[in-house]
């Protein structure tokens, strides 16, 4: 405390303690009351509500499909990024504020047009459905719909950086004789890996979490296209079962932090060169 | 045979980046392009690294056609001013770089980049730092690890974009006399790009002067000093300040005076110029013939004295420069009024286009001056 006695910035103890106040409200308290609520269940009756078929495939959906949405997004999106800050086009400003829709829209409209474009019937759905390919109402328009929210998130944290990168780098590759594959896999990507797994872990974390725009398009088929938020909602709308819910709740919850602890970790391993000793 | 550049034109927009310029570098010939920023060093080096066409001109390297190669099979090393490191590997990692990214066939094993390596390290004096990151080197080690990943490749031509521009004045003064002598062991052709008139004068064999994309003048660093070849390389290398002057007949007017010049046509000349440097404003005994002049302030700068002064007919002070042991033998201060001498006026005739018609050096005799002065030692341009 001594060392923080002395800061150079006022207000030190005031901005903190506001922190720590809203952190605690917003954040932790409703997270403690969602764990106190899954424990009054006991192991048994916890493991009674999570154990059954339905939730365990619920919960492999859910966390399968984001991790592969994620990853399908952080291709596409350093695609987008790469495409919007390298290139001069038409409409590129037009395409740049385009990318922000998944954002803006209310999640029910986006699960809405998804549904109604992939749906056997749909525009699109209709041309795909000959060739065997159904999306409306199948694990596959899950992911569809986890890649849609998700994307926005890798594109906007790469931008800033793809701009900030100097184009020193490349040039030195190149006449360093670097053929312009081993430009992109031996000196961009690694710079750019740090970003892109900020961007993947917040589109995962979104997809995970995300509702509204995935129970339009996937139906809501029992043992198939239920995801584990989709059944929460269930057990407190028709059963009244809060306990039933947090137990669900607090299940992901620990799933989402593992995988968050990990992204971190593994993004700290691929800035180990940043260190200044 | 070396390097040979001939009329090389870059155009950006209505921005003329290089007008016509044509050079010749010698093999193993230190060449320093010297030349304020916008002045079209840098896009001549990014022609010659393979990063971007000339408009027009050609680039022959003993009779091959430079401009025809890739840039990644031009055999050109390019230090950047900002070292263009690659953060996430190694010092060791960075080096051997160019040479692990060779197709398989021509790449060397393992063992024989990794001997190359040390041996580059302990040539630029890194050999402890193999294993570091980039973030845990000085600026000055930054910039020769750069310079050694260069190296690495075996260019046949070595290219430093300003290499020392981001370093602090002591580093950098060390790491001139370092790369001198590093130049002088390697005997790689090399070219280097600086805006900085000291470092390219102490450096190269041969500096090669530019502004708004042409060349003014190439020459030794003496032929330069002794005798610009236009205005600006007088005001660039030579701090020449222009004086109010004019030729009439066979004579140059200045301050009242009238001296007599030697082989000096420009009776058509659209314009005069007269250039003055600092050191050949000499400080002269009171009430001799000298022109009068006012002392503004003094600076004392390691040995030497550095003076403004107020002179009849020029807006702007001139700037003259003595020797300590000189300036002691005058009582004067600072707002007193002195008589200078002239020691050395290099006279210019354009014409309209700013082309020299006419270039005269003029050492004005003075009666009362007790050293003599002149006739210089002829250095051919």
């Amino acid at each position: 405390m001594t060392a923080m006695a002395r800061h150079v910035l006022p207000g030190f103890r005031l901005s903190t303690g506001y922190t720590m106040l809203v952190l605690s409200s917003c954040v932790l308290l409703p997270l403690a009351a969602l764990l106190w609520t899954a424990c009054e269940l006991g192991p048994a009756g916890w493991w009674a509500q999570i154990g059954t078929r339905r939730v365990l495939a619920s919960l492999k959906l859910s966390f399968g499909a984001a991790l592969l949405a994620a990853t399908i997004d952080a291709v596409l999106g350093l695609l987008v990024a790469w495409v919007l800050v390298r290139y001069r086009f038409a409409f590129r400003r037009l395409c740049d504020a385009l990318v922000d829709l998944p954002f803006a829209l209310p999640t029910a409209v986006a699960g809405i047009s998804l549904t109604a474009l992939y749906a056997p019937n749909g525009w699109l759905g209709s041309r795909l459905a000959p060739l065997g390919i159904e999306v409306a109402y199948t694990r596959l328009g899950v992911l569809l719909a986890m890649i849609f929210v998700g994307l926005p998130f890798v594109v906007r944290t790469l931008q800033p950086v793809l701009e900030s990168m100097e184009s020193d780098l490349e040039e030195a590759a190149y006449t360093l004789g670097a053929s312009p594959g081993q430009r992109f896999f031996r000196v961009l990507l690694p710079l750019l890996l740090p970003t892109l797994l900020t961007g993947y872990a917040l589109a995962l974390a979104r997809a995970i979490g995300e509702y509204g725009s995935v129970i339009f398009i996937s139906g809501n088929r029992l043992f198939r296209t239920e995801i584990t938020p989709y059944l929460i909602v269930q057990k407190i709308d028709s059963q009244y079962d809060y306990r039933g819910a947090a137990a669900l709740g607090a299940v992901m919850l620990a799933a989402s932090l593992l995988l968050l602890v990990a992204m971190a970790w593994l993004q700290r391993w691929t800035r180990r060169w940043a260190v200044v000793r | 045979m070396g390097i040979e550049i001939y009329r090389l034109r870059r155009q950006y927009g209505a921005f003329v980046a290089l007008d016509d310029v044509s050079l010749t570098i010698g093999d193993g010939e230190f060449v320093a392009v010297l030349g304020p920023s916008g002045s079209g060093k840098t896009s001549l080096l990014r022609i010659l690294a393979g990063l971007d066409q000339p408009d027009a001109g050609s680039v022959y390297r003993d009779g091959q056609d430079l401009l025809a190669l890739d840039a990644r099979r031009r055999g050109v090393g390019l230090v950047f001013q900002h070292y263009a490191l690659f953060p996430h590997m190694t010092v060791a990692q960075n080096v051997a770089f160019g040479l692990r990214v060779r197709p398989w066939r021509l790449r060397p094993k393992a063992a024989v980049i990794k001997a190359g390596v040390e041996h580059l390290l302990r040539q630029v004096e890194l050999e402890g730092f193999a294993d570091r990151y980039p973030s845990q080197l000085s600026g000055g080690q930054r910039q020769r690890v750069a310079l050694a990943r260069a190296l690495a490749i075996e260019p046949r031509l070595l290219l430093l974009d300003e290499p020392f521009g981001a370093l602090d004045a002591q580093v950098r003064v060390n790491l001139r006399r370092w790369l001198r002598e590093f130049h002088r062991s390697l005997g790689i052709t090399t070219l280097f790009v600086t805006h900085d008139q000291d470092e390219a004068l102490e450096m190269a064999d041969r500096v090669v002067v530019m502004n708004r994309g042409r060349i003014e003048q190439i020459g030794t660093p003496e032929q330069i000093y002794r005798q610009p070849a236009t205005p600006f390389a007088s005001r660039f290398i030579a701090r020449g300040q222009s004086l109010p002057g004019e030729v009439r007949g066979q004579h140059l007017h200045v301050f009242g005076h009238a001296w007599r010049m030697e082989n000096f046509v420009a009776d058509d000349a659209h314009e005069i110029t007269v250039h003055v440097r600092p050191e050949d404003i000499a400080l002269a005994p009171v009430q001799s013939d000298g022109v009068k002049a006012q002392l503004l302030n003094l600076r004392h700068v390691a040995g030497t004295v550095r003076a403004s002064l107020r002179v009849e007919n020029r807006e702007e002070p001139l700037e003259a420069e003595w020797n300590e042991r000189d300036w002691a033998r005058h009582a004067a201060t600072a707002g007193d009024t002195v008589d200078i001498h002239l020691l050395a006026l290099t006279v210019f005739a354009t014409d309209e286009e700013g082309r020299i018609q006419a270039r005269s050096t003029v050492h004005p005799p003075h009666a009362s001056f007790p050293v003599a002065v002149g006739p210089w030692r002829r250095v051919e341009a």
